[in-house]
């Protein structure tokens, strides 16, 4: 079967630099996902192709992109699903960061609004000399948290952070509600204060909607809106966008969730 | 021009081992930096699915225990006191993690949850579900950044660099975002940058595991240890080679045959699919060679498990299947085949992580450590236990960043100059001033591995090892000839590739000596030649130097013997 892969091509080192798409011409197989496509285009027909990739099954993170127009892990992506009838499939890098060439992006900022939430257990107490006891249920709950790859595609596709930089977005609320459910649930009794205000922000229905996209990605985001809705009931304020909706104000402080 | 400080203790790789090393460095007091090809969650430390052993004494087990059966399951190869070290220190670094963050399954009463696993009795794995080494990892993360360690992100290390007296004293880099260079001056440098699965071809491994660390390690003067000792992992998906956790058969998992038998109880009568890797790997490729295969695959059956418990249990393997299989677990056979999946063998070191020998002496590059899959200590002797990986980096990882700050206090700061990037800017220049057409790196990795993984594999004999030492000769001699069109500085995965490739050959050519060298079977290393093992001759280590231009070197070392004398091997 074949298929064309239409890709947003940046690359700075040009003498007049600016994003333009090129196409690629593949044969593929039906198991063949769109990163087996790219790394053929970059390993047989062109190597200056630029993209991170490393598992190749949707355990790393690194293959975040948008595939027609949605951010998604290539490798989960199997062409056949976006392009069954040999329909041209784009290629873009991912939404909300800066491009470094072709679809390698600037993770830094995504990886600052991690470090932003303090995402590290702080315990109240001495940890005991073995193990915390724990009921199964919460560890399991937290477990699914935890599995969040922090690829970066839910990010990709708020559009929340399109509006305002500054919102925390998904990635670093879902790491913050790692931490404000162990406090509630486990018995680390974490001590867990974000410094900056802002880390209260979440807009449940943005959340929600880059949660939906997130778990086409992932597979396993979704259960944290279906396990604890009461982490996304704080609300925020966006800037004043003509034609943006307002979100009500229900807490200005994480310390509420 | 890029001039970072100078280090007590720098780390290549940030993977588990490399930031659980750097986490105990830090507390050392020592000024540590890490320094990786990718981002520390992307690496791949990740696929670790199943868990990680301990004997915990609360629970009625014993660290004796895991030590034999670690001493069993690597065919009397793995030094004894290595194992020890390994075993009695587990459950106290599992409880460390646990007490970082670390949200492991727990059993009905609240406490630490444990599976079963190959090669062992006692349900002593301990588990988050099946994103085990996702699970760490991040917490490792989170570790680092409370702890403020610097992490060289995206930089791409050449090769190591020593000072007058010989001594590591730091290591040539660049960054891939801009293609500069820097020079890196360190007191000790911990090499713990991961296996070099991509050596073959399919492989379980990510494709950023292409040996850089060995490689860079073994032309600077270590040697490697045990390189013929490489694990075909008995589940995994035809194709791209993907991993389907072993923990599936611990959880009850069977083997089938195409005719629905039960193979294993005719290889491991009494621990049928949970033997060694090495012993089912065998038992499946004689399945497949004999035509009761099909398609080149036998069979995993999850059928009795249940949907639920797959979800729950096995989740990430559940939705693997259905994603890159497109097949039902719950309903139907998975063909799975032996994969490449782990290199037992690497560079050598003691219990601390040190390059030296057990004669008590820096063995080729004093300054240099190593820890997790890249070192070889050895623990894992000719055939790993499944979730002995991921308790191996966490160890020594440990071991190895509070022996290098220790040191690093003993010993004056490097001097180095910075003409000793020299050689590495000028290779670079050469690459990029090659005119085309020339050869693709991708073609040449492929024909690597393709005749890894034909004949250097399950089985292997004289002839066969012949042929493929004389292929990797070849593409090492087409090696120069590599040529990309990529010209560029900024992320120019091209030249990695081609950087990679060189690395990789270097480690095939050991890989394929020490195979050549053993002539015994033991442990992964299978010789259709020599049928046996043969601990007269062969209960010895072999260890590889580097010898620019032609074969390498071969040395041995005795195996380190405590208290389990060897043993016919049976399960």
């Amino acid at each position: 079967m074949h298929t064309t892969l239409r890709v947003r091509r940046y690359n700075p080192e040009q003498d007049h630099p600016s994003p333009y798409y090129q196409e690629y011409d593949l044969a593929f197989d039906p198991s063949d996902s769109v990163l087996d496509g790219l790394i053929k285009v970059r390993e047989t027909i062109d190597d200056s192709l630029t993209l991170r990739c490393s598992c190749r099954g949707a355990i790393c993170g690194s293959c975040g992109m948008r595939i027609n127009g949605h951010a998604a892990l290539a490798c989960k992506t199997k062409i056949i699903s976006v392009a069954p009838l040999g329909e041209t499939i784009d290629v873009e890098p991912m939404n909300n960061m800066p491009v470094i060439k072709d679809l390698v992006t600037d993770m830094a900022p995504f990886w600052e609004k991690i470090r932003q939430i303090q995402p590290w257990l702080r315990p109240a107490e001495p940890a005991p000399v073995a193990e915390y006891l724990a009921p199964p249920e919460s560890m399991n709950h937290l477990a699914g948290v935890m599995s969040c790859i922090m690829c970066g595609v839910c990010v990709s596709d708020c559009t929340v952070l399109e509006v305002d930089t500054n919102f925390l977005g998904p990635a670093a609320l879902a790491k913050a509600y790692r931490f404000v459910a162990d406090h509630a649930t486990s018995p680390h009794q974490t001590v867990w204060r974000p410094s900056m205000n802002q880390a209260a922000c979440g807009i449940a229905r943005a959340v929600w909607n880059v949660f939906r996209s997130a778990q086409k990605a992932s597979g396993r985001w979704i259960e944290l809106w279906h396990c604890d809705q009461r982490a996304w009931r704080a609300t925020y304020h966006p800037p004043a966008v003509p034609g943006m909706q307002k979100y009500s104000r229900t807490s200005s402080s994480i310390k509420a969730f | 021009m890029i001039s970072p400080p100078t280090y007590d203790v720098l780390i290549v790789g940030a993977g588990l081992a490399g930031m659980r090393a750097a986490i105990s460095a830090h507390q050392q007091g020592a000024s540590v930096a890490l320094l990786t090809k990718v981002h520390p969650v992307r690496s791949h430390s990740n696929a670790a699915q199943g868990g990680i052993n301990a004997a915990l004494t609360d629970r009625g087990d014993k660290w004796e225990d895991h030590a034999f059966e670690t001493v069993k399951g690597s065919d009397y190869l793995a030094d004894q006191d290595a194992v020890e070290v390994l075993a009695q220190d587990a459950g106290h670094d599992i409880i460390t993690l646990e007490h970082m963050g670390v949200i492991f399954n727990r059993n009905d009463e609240g406490q630490l949850g444990t599976r079963r696993f190959g090669g062992q009795k006692k349900a002593r794995t301990f588990f988050v579900s099946d994103f085990t080494g996702q699970a760490m990892l991040h917490v490792l993360y989170e570790q680092l950044m409370q702890a403020k360690i610097p992490v060289y992100e995206e930089w791409f290390v050449t090769s190591l660099v020593k000072d007058d007296q010989g001594h590591c004293a730091g290591l040539v880099a660049f960054e891939m975002r801009t293609g500069q260079f820097a020079l890196f001056r360190a007191k000790t440098v911990i090499m713990s940058s991961g296996g070099l699965g991509r050596v073959y071809e399919p492989s379980t491994n990510a494709l950023i595991c292409t040996g850089d660390g060995m490689a860079v390690a073994y032309r600077a003067g270590a040697p490697l240890m045990d390189m013929e000792m490489v694990q075909y992992h008995p589940t995994t998906l035809k194709g791209k080679g993907l991993l389907i956790t072993e923990a599936a058969r611990g959880e009850g998992a069977y083997l089938l045959n195409k005719q629905g038998d039960r193979f294993m109880k005719h290889y491991a009568p009494t621990m049928l699919e949970l033997a060694s890797r090495d012993v089912v790997s065998r038992a499946e490729q004689i399945e497949i060679n004999e035509g009761r295969g099909m398609n080149g695959c036998v069979f995993l059956d999850c059928r009795h498990l249940g949907r639920a418990f797959l979800q729950d249990r096995l989740g990430q393997i559940y939705a693997e299947a259905q994603t890159f299989a497109n097949i039902d677990l719950a309903e139907e056979l998975l063909p799975i085949r032996p994969g490449m999946h782990y290199q037992m063998g690497g560079i050598k070191t003691d219990t601390e992580g040190r390059c030296w020998d057990i004669r008590g002496q820096w063995n080729g590059l004093p300054g240099l450590f190593a820890a997790g899959e890249t070192a070889c200590v050895s623990l894992h002797g000719g055939n790993r236990l499944g979730a002995n990986s991921l308790l191996d980096t966490i160890v020594f990882g440990r071991r190895a960043g509070q022996c290098a700050a220790n040191y690093a206090r003993t010993i004056p700061s490097p001097t180095i100059s910075a003409r000793s990037m020299e050689a590495d800017q000028h290779l670079i220049a050469t690459i990029l001033a090659r005119k085309g057409p020339g050869e693709r790196p991708a073609a040449l990795r492929l024909e690597m591995g393709t005749t890894m993984n034909r004949y250097v594999s399950v089985f292997r004999e004289q002839e066969g090892l012949e042929t493929a030492r004389q292929h990797i000769q070849a593409l090492k001699a087409r090696w120069p000839g590599v040529t990309i069109h990529d010209k560029g500085q900024v992320f120019n995965t091209g030249m990695i590739a081609v950087l990679e490739l060189g690395f990789m050959l270097d480690c095939a050519e050991a890989i394929i000596a020490g195979a050549l060298t053993r002539k015994e079977s033991r442990g992964a290393h299978f010789r259709t030649d020599y049928l046996d093992r043969d601990d007269e001759d062969w209960l010895q280590h072999i260890l590889l130097y580097h010898q620019p231009g032609s074969e390498p070197l071969t040395d041995f070392l005795p195996v380190t013997i405590t208290q389990w004398q060897p043993q016919v091997r049976v399960y």
